[in-house]
């Protein structure tokens, strides 16, 4: 199996044979993880960053209410804590959404690549700022856009971001989130949730079943969800 | 609606649009004012126990102190919500 990591950079850029030794090479721990635990707390201070190698995971914050908000959704080839690096103490937390497979990376391997691969290094700024492009929009759905729209939107993403990293079926998708996971995604009640998802479903835009989603119907959806994929950056450009 | 006294709550059924889900709602007035709708929702809706979820909420019991609505297990739970949150006024439990 390739990669996740290199498969997901070079989708936005060429990679040298060198740069993809250099990835591929970087000495790393293995950590399995079960379904919903947490992988790093906020206030840690982690000397690794963690590379999504297999499953979901979600960056989260609580407020004092005990209510979550959970502000990211990672899959496979997702560095999950790769601003740790340079921002050092966790200002929010990490949990596993469904088992997950990491590679441990130490921070200092990564500053050697910094030191070392200036084509690299820009590439792994380039995966900080698709993280902050993606929390743009999930900011601008979370305030302007209908509850079903918002829903929409994130299916359409997730869909894209799975694709790239060989995790789609055709149409389909593995997302195994609950309910209430979903609500503290969307930012929105488990009630208006379970909503709609009946309305997408009764327009024949998705079936869910179990943890699978499969669109029936990209170009309703991705209308409906006013989807432009411009901030995933999916095309090769020279960076 | 910033009074201290306790405000009087009353319930009156009414039919509410929900796109497909319970219809069977309750206007919550406190002191014969509009402060909230409440509707049944199965445990399959609300994705928990079953109860009465708050579908709208006006003045302290809206938008202004609360992110996001709750179901509560009973129409007794919604009375004493509602009460609390008028009688801390806007800003809730700030004071």
């Amino acid at each position: 199996m390739r990669n996740p990591l290199v498969l997901k950079l070079e989708q936005r850029d060429r990679l040298s044979d060198e740069e993809k030794a250099v990835l591929e090479g970087l000495p790393a721990t293995l950590q399995t993880v079960d379904g919903r635990e947490d992988i790093v707390r906020e206030g840690d201070r982690p000397e690794v960053s963690r590379l999504l190698l297999e499953g979901f995971a979600v960056r989260y914050k609580l407020v004092s209410t005990g209510e979550r908000q959970i502000t990211a959704i990672h899959v496979r080839g997702d560095f999950v804590d790769l601003q740790s690096l340079l921002l050092r103490k966790m200002d929010h937390s990490v949990a596993s959404l469904s088992p997950c497979k990491l590679a441990l990376i130490p921070h200092q391997a990564l500053q050697e690549v910094t030191e070392r691969f200036p084509h690299l290094t820009r590439m792994l700024w380039l995966n900080t700022l698709i993280d902050g492009a993606i929390h743009r929009e999930w900011l601008v759905a979370m305030g302007r856009r209908s509850a079903v729209g918002h829903t929409a939107h994130i299916l359409c993403e997730l869909y894209l971001r799975l694709k790239v990293v060989d995790a789609t079926d055709g149409n389909a998708f593995q997302l195994p989130i609950t309910q209430q996971e979903l609500s503290d995604t969307l930012g929105l009640s488990a009630v208006h949730v379970n909503r709609v998802l009946q309305e997408l479903r009764n327009d024949g835009l998705i079936t869910w079943r179990g943890s699978t989603v499969t669109i029936e119907d990209w170009s309703g959806l991705s209308s409906l969800a006013d989807f432009d994929p411009t901030y995933l950056n999916l095309q090769q450009d020279p960076r | 609606m910033r009074a201290t006294a306790v405000p009087k709550i009353e319930f009156l059924p009414m039919e509410v649009l929900t796109d497909g889900g319970s219809e069977e709602g309750r206007l919550v007035l406190a002191d014969g004012c509009l402060a909230a709708v409440v509707v049944s929702v199965s445990s399959e809706e609300a994705g928990q126990a079953s109860g009465w979820f708050l579908e709208a909420g006006f003045g302290s019991c809206g938008i202004l102190t609360t992110a996001v609505g709750p179901v509560f297990p009973s129409l007794a739970d919604v009375e004493a919500w509602v009460s609390g949150k008028l009688g801390f006024g806007v800003l809730g439990g700030m004071r």
